[in-house]
């Protein structure tokens, strides 16, 4: 589904990824773990098309409905019209811009792309509410302004719950378990799951091991100074987690 | 202009019998000129009071028809004269004279000719219906307005208040209102103005203890429009909420001259003054919050942001604070940018193009002060003269 090979990238001038090499298959869970500043979030921007960053060299292949797409020839709405989905460590919040509108606007763009009919608001209101229940979301945050006045919580839930409305081929989630309670983070990992089959795949990106406990990955990669420098199964989350990075840093 | 060729090109606005009176009192004041602070920055070379030819006529039942916002009892005005054929009878209208208004606190010969002029004064009595569309229609060289309102205690009041003008007219428009204890006034105001017309307003509103002002004004069109507001705090719990938003292109110009003053203890006061500027239009935001020494316990916020889309648009923000009481929470601030890049990549990270995403980002910039609008047909009044005049625009990330 994604085939990263070499990828180089820089942002203002400052190399930031240095020769990262993924490969991601449909059906599968990616962790990427990592200390501060080694450039987790930076290839999840990348991967989305975040128009500040800069790839200086290699390449992403994206597979969707059986065509190889180039994912850095695409315009950032284009890769989310083909199924990639990032969700924000920082959601940003959009003063006046109602969740419903916004969300409606963003599956109907999905739609259009795909040459599949538009739903009106009666139809997406239905459709909605009934994804809501996926992140145990009140009603009431549907007609407020995207993520503004929101809790650090509500925020991620808001990001799942586009997640679930959008129905991604590729999800990346950086640090979605980042400034969660612990019941939060039930519910949100549990929505994740709910949405995982076997025809998408999810890029983890976190610091701990918590959020593993409830989303099991089929693979953990350790990203340091810009390079993949070890992937092992889940069991290396829990070695990092009680020896920290020095160790495989060093 | 020099005074004497003023007073010569006025004096056909004037009834004969009320020009000793005008000259009288304006003797001592000034012409609007860019020394005064009020007029610093609002080009006075458009105040020329010759006449000049007009030749576009509004077709009134027409625009009535597209205008009257549903619920409401309607006041009509062209050019200065109330048109009873197409008002509702619910609004009393008693004849005031030019000395039932506030010349003391008038500041120009300007502000002293509109209530001296041949414009209708007026008082509305409000008696009989609690919410009121005044339409005011424009159609001839110069004309004149005044009214008072007088708003009793307790009672809550929805006025609506549209100026439509064609080329190549000027109106000057004075208004007085006074609210009473616990009175409630929600004033909204929009306006459509042709490219060369010219309006301004001189409002004053005084609040007795609380008392409530909401205010939300629009202002969409290419025209030039001076709003100059006074409120006057004068009772304990008053507030005063102002709202507004301007959205200019080519050379239009809106300035809001606006004075809180904040006169008792334990008042409050929030505006909130935004706008998208393009083309070589000109926004003036000129506020000042006056806190008396004896007004403790003031709380009041000023924040005035706009976006520019061009470089050839100018902003002139001035949000001022002159506090003379010790135990007060004044805030006052403004802002000036275009969109923000991470916004627009959130829109373009859910499947939204650019160009829908920045649409809809400018419609939440002004829905931010639409919203406040709890009228729903004047919300969506507000709202589509906003998406009309805003699908003409030409947007992009303009980088400043």
């Amino acid at each position: 589904m994604l085939e990263i090979k070499d990828l180089h990238a820089s942002i203002d001038g400052k190399e930031i990824l240095k020769g990262i090499n993924l490969s991601v298959k449909p059906g599968e869970v990616h962790a990427i773990m990592g200390p501060n500043g080694s450039g987790k979030s930076t290839l999840s921007k990348i991967l989305a098309g975040h128009p500040s960053y800069e790839v200086d060299s290699g390449s992403v292949s994206y597979e969707v409905n059986f065509k190889n797409e180039d994912l850095l020839e695409l315009e950032a709405h284009e890769r989310a019209q083909k199924g990639i989905f990032l969700a924000f460590q920082y959601p940003i919040e959009l003063p006046g811009v109602s969740n419903f509108e916004f969300l409606k606007t963003s599956f109907n763009e999905i739609c259009k792309s795909q040459g599949v009919d538009e739903l009106d608001d009666e139809a997406f209101d239905k459709f909605v509410r009934e994804k809501m229940k996926i992140v145990e979301m009140r009603d009431e945050f549907l007609h407020r302004p995207v993520n503004q006045g929101f809790s650090g919580g509500e925020k991620k839930r808001n990001e799942i719950l586009q997640m679930a409305v959008l129905n991604p081929h590729l999800s990346i989630l950086d640090e979605t378990d980042s400034g969660l309670d612990i019941d939060a983070l039930r519910v949100i990992s549990e929505g994740v799951n709910k949405l995982k089959k076997s025809s998408n795949a999810i890029i983890l990106i976190t610091h701990y091991q918590r959020l593993l406990d409830y989303i099991k990955p089929d693979y953990v990669h350790v990203l340091s100074g810009g390079q993949i420098i070890r992937t092992g199964d889940s069991s290396l989350a829990k070695e990092l987690e009680d020896k920290g990075y020095d160790w495989i840093v060093s | 202009m020099k005074t004497e060729e003023f007073l010569e090109q006025i004096k056909s606005y004037i009834p004969a019998d009320q020009l000793g009176s005008f000259l009288s009192q304006s003797e001592a004041l000034p012409m609007p000129n860019r020394k005064l602070e009020s007029w610093k920055y609002f080009p006075t070379k458009f105040l020329n009071f010759e006449k000049q030819e007009q030749s576009t006529t509004l077709d009134l039942a027409k625009e009535l028809n597209r205008l009257k916002a549903p619920g409401m009892d309607v006041l009509v005005t062209r050019n200065g004269q109330v048109q009873t054929d197409l008002s509702t009878d619910k609004v009393k209208l008693k004849e005031l004279s030019a000395s039932d208004f506030q010349l003391e606190s008038m500041e120009t010969k300007l502000d002293v000719l509109s209530v001296y002029s041949e414009g209708q004064k007026l008082e509305l009595v409000m008696q009989d219906t609690k919410a009121l569309q005044i339409i005011h229609f424009i159609d001839s060289d110069k004309s004149f307005f005044n009214f008072k309102l007088n708003v009793d205690e307790a009672v809550e009041l929805e006025i609506y208040e549209n100026f439509v003008a064609v080329d190549k007219v000027q109106a000057h428009f004075v208004s007085e209102i006074e609210l009473k204890k616990e009175a409630k006034l929600k004033y909204y105001s929009q306006s459509e103005l042709s490219s060369s017309a010219q309006v301004y307003t001189h409002s004053s509103i005084d609040l007795s203890e609380a008392a409530l002002y909401k205010s939300v004004v629009s202002d969409t069109d290419p025209g030039k429009f001076r709003r100059k507001t006074k409120v006057n705090l004068n009772g304990e719990r008053a507030h005063a909420d102002m709202k507004a938003f301007y959205l200019l292109n080519e050379a239009a110009i809106v300035n809001h001259k606006i004075d809180v003053n904040h006169n008792v203890p334990n008042a409050t006061s929030e505006q909130l003054y935004k706008g998208i500027l393009d083309g070589e239009s000109k926004a003036i935001f000129d506020g000042m919050v006056y806190v008396a020494k004896q007004a403790m316990g003031t709380d009041s916020q000023q924040l005035n942001k706009s976006m520019l889309f061009a470089d050839s648009a100018e902003v002139i923000t001035r949000p001022q604070l002159e506090i003379y009481a010790d135990d007060v929470a004044c805030a006052h601030g403004a802002t000036l940018g275009g969109f923000n890049r991470d916004e627009v990549f959130y829109f373009q990270s859910r499947a939204i193009p650019e160009e829908v995403a920045l649409r809809m980002l400018a419609v939440g910039y002004a829905e931010e002060i639409f919203q406040e609008v709890e009228n729903k047909e004047i919300h969506k009044d507000f709202l589509d003269q906003f998406l009309d005049r805003f699908s003409q625009y030409k947007v992009d990330i303009h980088e400043l």
